[in-house]
């Protein structure tokens, strides 16, 4: 069953009244199966949040319509409303209610109550009897965005839109929501924007990349996307000094450079093996290397160079 | 519609326990209002003594008080209800209550009815007693329902005026002074400070055409002489045909306004300024 169908989606902002019109997003179309979990990347900016907005009806495509279950953003937007959910950490719940009465105010206005997933999910971040008596203001940033969850998980919506939530988080609440999520797999339909690639690879089976244009590049299964990468491995090699920079671009190997890290990609077991010799003799240049599978973030990064 | 009064009612109670949260704000409302019973009653003393160009049986203390009474509550709805986007924005909370289906319609009423209970309530508490000292309570029982639907009447046009400077809001974001011009060019054209029939004939036309001051006239009527008076030049020829002008306009007025809010706010949710940011 279809989740989301997009359909030639383009979404312009103004920068001002009379101001000149600037593209967010530009003729995207996909399509999203229920349960799927859909990872949207692409560079800073690039209409990542506008996409997440719009399917969450927020804002309306300006061309094109999204249909969530069938259902028209753009017709039927409280509909949408309805079972969509749009987590990020700039929206906010009012810091001058307590816990309690910011849930009270959302189990009334979706008409539910609280469930016991909702109640130990918040027990996850330490919420309990005690803190819901406390103001918003008294709770930490964990505890907030842990709020903000339980409180999108009130209406149990059926898609789940999470804009940089991961990145964000502590580490020890990072795969506490990891896992509630992973819970979740059977119930919802995510679609991710991060800059945690690591909980995007772990989470999500499916990737959408747009450009710098609001353009779709590609879409498409992790699975599918390996397949079509030419490299099957990456090598992390962390420099004591620069100069070796140059030796190690010699070795032939495709290479990419963050200051003092370098990341050779290989295709090959063998090819491993013929580096490993080959950069264990400039030993006394390289502090450490680790050799690890592709994961999305290569992926994401050669697509977008490509 | 039961899934929309629900969401109203709990933003009621959103906004009320909201405006207890904030004690001083709330204590320092109450000296305001308490200031404009007290400033505009001397205000009508003064003029009382000076000698005046009022119906039979009204004086300037009566007439200056009855008019804040009514005045107070309906403009602070205004005030708050005008300034609630801003403050849902100012706070982050506005797109979080957008995506939950709590529309911008949703909490303008949400927001008016809670400003009514509050400022009901302080105006009451200040206004009564000072309407009483002052001989200015004298409402025939049976006229009950007529000072109900003058207040409605008005209240429901000053919500309209709400949404119509919402949706100038949604467009523009900021309107500077626009809010508080309005309401102050408003207690002329209503005849607060003057009775409207004092007024230039040429402008009567407008002025009588307005809900707010037939509510008004309707009002100081039967809390000072007991009754409404047959007819008033400049206002309503008669009594009929005034609550007739004061539903029908107020009714009509709101419906537009809320009209055009609705379109605007889908207008914003296509031009992103939605969430006012």
């Amino acid at each position: 069953m279809e989740a989301i169908i997009a359909e030639n989606v383009t979404k312009k902002f103004k920068s001002s009244i009379l101001g000149k019109k600037i593209t967010a997003l530009k003729n995207v179309s996909f399509q999203l199966d229920e349960h799927e979990h859909l990872a949207v990347m692409g560079p800073s900016p690039s209409g990542k949040t506008t996409l997440l907005k719009t399917i969450a009806g927020i804002y309306l495509p300006d061309e094109g319509d999204i249909r969530v279950y069938g259902k028209s953003v753009r017709r039927k937007t409280e509909e949408v409303r309805k079972i969509t959910y749009y987590i990020t950490p700039q929206i906010q719940l009012n810091k001058k209610l307590t816990v309690k009465e910011n849930l009270k105010y959302f189990t009334k206005v979706a008409g539910r109550e609280l469930t016991e997933e909702i109640i130990q999910l918040l027990e996850t971040a330490e919420i309990n009897d005690e803190v819901m008596d406390k103001r918003l203001e008294t709770l930490s940033e964990t505890q907030t965005i842990t709020l903000k969850l339980a409180i999108g998980l009130i209406k149990k919506p059926r898609i789940l839109l999470m804009d940089n939530i991961f990145s964000s988080l502590e580490p020890k609440i990072k795969e506490t929501f990891t896992e509630t999520i992973e819970k979740l797999r059977e119930e919802i339909t995510l679609i991710m924007v991060d800059q945690d690639m690591e909980t995007l690879s772990k989470l999500c089976r499916k990737t959408l990349i747009l450009n710098h244009r609001g353009e779709m590049i590609m879409m498409g299964s992790v699975e599918q996307l390996l397949k079509n990468y030419p490299y099957k491995y990456d090598v992390e090699v962390t420099l004591k000094n620069s100069s070796i920079k140059e030796k190690i671009r010699r070795l032939g190997y495709p290479t990419q450079t963050i200051g003092d890290l370098m990341r050779i990609y290989i295709k090959s077991e063998n090819e491993i093996l013929e580096l490993t010799s080959k950069l264990l003799k400039m030993k006394e240049h390289i502090l450490k290397f680790e050799i690890s599978g592709i994961d999305m973030e290569d992926i994401y990064y050669w697509i977008i160079n490509k | 519609m039961y899934e929309k009064i629900r969401v109203i009612f709990a933003t009621i109670e959103r906004y009320i326990r909201l405006d207890l949260k904030y004690k001083f704000q709330f204590l320092i409302d109450s000296l305001i209002i308490a200031g404009n019973f007290l400033g505009f009653g001397i205000m009508g003393f003064y003029l009382q003594a000076r000698g005046s160009t009022l119906p039979p049986e009204y004086t300037f203390e009566k007439f200056m008080l009855v008019g804040t009474y009514f005045w107070t509550m309906l403009t602070k709805i205004y005030d708050d209800c005008t300034k609630v986007l801003m403050e849902e924005a100012n706070r982050g909370t506005l797109t979080l209550l957008i995506e939950n289906n709590v529309t911008i319609p949703v909490i303008l009423i949400g927001r008016a009815i809670a400003s009514t209970l509050k400022y009901g309530l302080i105006a009451s508490i200040f206004g009564i007693p000072a309407l009483y000292l002052i001989d200015a309570l004298k409402m025939n029982f049976k006229y009950l329902p007529l000072a109900l639907l003058s207040f409605t009447c008005s209240w429901l046009f000053i919500i309209g005026l709400s949404a119509l400077l919402l949706s100038i809001i949604l467009i523009f974001k900021r309107v500077g002074m626009l809010t508080v011009s309005i309401m102050e060019i408003l207690m002329f054209a209503i005849g607060f400070y003057f009775p409207v029939e004092l007024l230039p004939k040429e402008i009567w036309p407008i002025l009588g055409a307005i809900p707010f001051t037939i509510g008004l006239q309707f009002f100081r009527d039967l809390m000072i002489i007991g009754e409404p008076r047959p007819m008033i030049n400049g206002v309503y020829s008669s009594i009929n045909m005034g609550i007739m002008k004061m539903f029908i306009g107020s009714l009509v007025f709101s419906m537009i306004t809320f009209t055009l809010m609705y379109i605007i706010m889908k207008k914003a949710q296509r031009w992103g300024t939605i969430e006012q940011y």
